[in-house]
């Protein structure tokens, strides 16, 4: 046919247009809160350096999730949140959203690109209140994410440095927590202790865009703004780190580093 | 009547002036178009291709989730490109021709259909391994809890109705208005079937830019859609306000209808094209039919010859002057812009040599031009002396071959003796299926190459 060349031809444009110039646009909020929220009944378990997370145990943080973190009780909670059951806590996260709506029970979608910090008015001082950054990450559809351990560049483990994983929390898509390797009394890293969000691919692409975006904005706070996230208890402080498009997500990182947070307090660990 | 005389004399002298307005086809815009359909095909290939990686193809249901991505997008975007084909877009109307764009139609028809199944039978399976749901249980569940789905497994079924009527089989024993109205629901099917793209396509999560690009592709192929089948024909018959000025017999059993207009001087409309009637009496109005101009427009005239066949055209001889007509056009590239060479050579036999005529009339003078015409008896010659007075006027050769198709043979020694230098000459053929065939096969025997016949057929 005489058009075929053209059709070819336009075909390997838009081929490599799409493949040449997608990213994925995934924007962070940070809002630091006003007053410093003091709560209680939180644990967490704190392990020595050289012990995996294995050991740590999961710590119970609002209604869907339990105390245990044996996979069958989690996949069992998750697949209860993914037939649309609201949990308890989720009203706490919904009242909480600041940028998104949640869409008939779906994931909310971003669409602003850029990064925001707002600076704690706690402490008196003036800060300079905006870096911005653009952040950009691919999606990959893998539905469990294990997420940099970062280990530390030296071969040597420095002394003082703590692992600690935060409570299992149930964000309603799935259930999550989060390990904090502090040193020196500053977070040295940040990961995923453990994920399951129930194998929904929508989820699991959600999660692989969001976290590292929450990891990294968290690891650029100072250590004061790091201080003041030491809350304890199933609702502190919502949105204090939040990508906007995975709300649910963050609140659930956001409860279960507050609580790891709050418990190396308590141990005098930052 | 009075008005009957002149009407039907009038077509045979020659048009006074010639400031008409012309089309030319547009081959650029088709090439055009072309490149856009290819690249909307690379866009959506690469927008499934990269939520493919190789975790998600092997988590459970990952397969068919690959599937489900794969087929979905290329059925969806074939559909859209099928619904671009029929809008009756002008310039690829007259360049690429009606039939050659159903012909597309209905070539992309069944991959279109094909692969939308694919996608739901193959998402229905992908989701039920993933969540280990039963596949029934999943089918269900999708139904219930997923946003817009139920919507799109809505869409799809008015489109397999569509596509099961348009098998020929059932296309035979339906009545064309059971057809058409299944059709329109396809609209109604792919506007039902868009949310569930967006909402729950892994590929427009967090994709702004791209989820936005894909609806106005699709708004886009709306508004395209309203505007050249709804909006352009109605303001254009408001315009023209035609109706029915004049009916004569001009063989047995052939009518030739005049209608009369305003503003058509302002039509602009080639020799050898058609246009759909639609003529607004009781039993009629509710069908259209494709009819040839039988002679290039003589404002405020137009003027169509009709073989009563069919439901409409034997309902035609009770037709009334005076009745409204509804004119969607013009359509199809049987024109004199097909012309590659100097000499032309028109072969037409029964009805079928109403376009001929009006082509005929829009030859350039100077053309050296054969006709050659075949009936069963010299009255049912259409138009015959108009023909003869348009050939005398530029000094070529009219020939009537009169008998029953199997005492007057069209073989290739015949048409060579008949026409000049037919070998160089640019052929255009109008008659019915069979008619066409022999002669095709004919011409291609006195090596007339294959690019230089020219003929339109709507037998699919």
């Amino acid at each position: 046919m005489k058009r075929t060349p053209f059709v070819v031809i336009g075909t390997a444009v838009g081929l490599a247009a799409v493949l040449g110039f997608r990213s994925t646009p995934v924007s962070v909020h940070l809002n630091f809160p006003t007053s410093s929220v003091g709560a209680s009944g939180a644990s967490g378990s704190t392990s020595s350096t050289s012990s995996t997370s294995s050991g740590s145990t999961g710590v119970s943080v609002g209604v869907g999730s339990s105390t245990t973190t044996t996979p069958s009780t989690v996949s069992g909670s998750t697949k209860a949140s993914l037939g649309r059951s609201t949990p308890a806590t989720l009203t706490a996260f919904r009242s909480a959203t600041t940028s998104t709506s949640s869409v008939g029970g779906e994931h909310a979608l971003a669409t602003t690109t850029t990064v925001k910090k707002k600076t704690t008015t706690t402490t008196a001082k003036k800060k300079k209140p905006t870096t911005t950054t653009t952040a950009k990450k691919k999606p990959t559809t893998t539905t469990t994410v294990k997420k940099k351990p970062t280990t530390p560049t030296t071969a040597k483990k420095p002394a003082g440095k703590q692992v600690l994983t935060g409570p299992l929390v149930n964000y309603y898509y799935g259930v999550l927590s989060v390990k904090v390797t502090v040193a020196n009394k500053k977070i040295t890293s940040l990961a995923i202790g453990q994920l399951t969000d129930g194998g929904n691919p929508r989820s699991a692409v959600i999660d692989n865009a969001a976290i590292p975006i929450l990891e990294k904005a968290v690891l650029g706070l100072s250590s004061s703004q790091q201080h003041s996230m030491a809350v304890s208890g199933n609702n502190p402080q919502l949105n204090v780190v939040a990508v906007s498009g995975a709300t649910y997500t963050s609140a659930g990182f956001d409860v279960s580093l507050q609580n790891a947070l709050y418990k190396l307090k308590t141990q005098g660990l930052i | 009547m009075a008005t009957s005389t002149k009407h039907t004399t009038e077509w045979h002298s020659p048009r006074s002036g010639d400031s008409r307005r012309t089309l030319s086809p547009r081959p650029q815009i088709a090439n055009l178009l072309a490149g856009l359909a290819g690249v909307g095909f690379g866009a959506v290939t690469a927008l499934a291709l990269e939520t493919e990686g190789h975790s998600a193809l092997y988590s459970p249901g990952g397969w068919a989730l690959a599937v489900t991505r794969f087929s979905g997008f290329w059925g969806g975007y074939l559909l859209l490109l099928m619904v671009l084909l029929m809008v009756r877009l002008p310039w690829l109307e007259r360049t690429v021709g009606q039939d050659q764009l159903v012909r597309w139609h209905r070539k992309v028809a069944p991959w279109a259909t094909s692969l939308t199944s694919l996608h739901v039978l193959a998402a229905i399976l992908g989701y039920a391994q993933m969540l280990h749901n039963s596949i029934l249980s999943q089918a269900w569940i999708f139904v219930l809890h997923y946003p817009d789905m139920l919507a799109a497994y809505v869409g799809w079924i008015l489109l397999l109705v569509a596509a099961f009527s348009s098998i020929r089989i059932a296309r035979r024993k339906m009545r064309y208005e059971t057809w058409w109205v299944v059709h329109l629901y396809t609209y109604l099917g792919l506007g039902l079937a868009f949310m569930h793209q967006i909402r729950t396509g892994i590929m427009f999560l967090g994709h702004p830019l791209s989820t936005q690009m894909w609806t106005w592709t699709w708004i886009g192929a709306g508004v395209v859609t309203l505007l050249w089948r709804v909006a352009v024909p109605v303001v254009r018959n408001l315009r023209f306000g035609l109706r029915v000025a004049d009916i004569s017999e001009v063989a047995p059993g052939v009518r030739s209808v005049t209608v009369s207009g305003r503003h058509l001087d302002r039509l602009a409309v080639n020799g050898g094209q058609f246009f759909q009637w639609r003529f607004m009496a009781k039993e009629l109005w509710w069908h259209s039919h494709p009819y040839s101009l039988s002679a290039l427009p003589r404002p405020p005239f137009l003027r169509v010859t009709v073989k009563g066949l069919g439901d409409q055209s034997s309902a035609l001889k009770d037709l009334k002057v005076g009745t409204r007509v509804f004119v969607e056009g013009p359509y199809g590239a049987f024109t004199r812009h097909r012309m590659t060479r100097e000499r032309v050579v028109l072969i037409g036999a029964g009805v079928g040599i109403t376009p001929l005529r009006a082509l005929l009339e829009d030859l350039p003078e100077n053309r050296p031009v054969s006709v050659i015409i075949r009936a069963r008896t010299a009255e049912d010659v259409v138009h015959g002396d108009e023909m003869k007075l348009l050939v005398e006027a530029r000094k070529g050769s009219y020939h009537e071959l009169i008998g029953s198709r199997d005492d007057v043979s069209l073989d290739a020694a015949t048409l060579t003796s008949l026409a000049h230098g037919l070998a160089d000459s640019d052929v255009f053929i109008c008659g019915p299926e069979g008619f066409t065939e022999s002669v095709v096969a004919s011409l291609q025997e006195a090596g007339v190459p294959h690019s230089r016949i020219h003929f339109e057929s709507f037998t699919f």
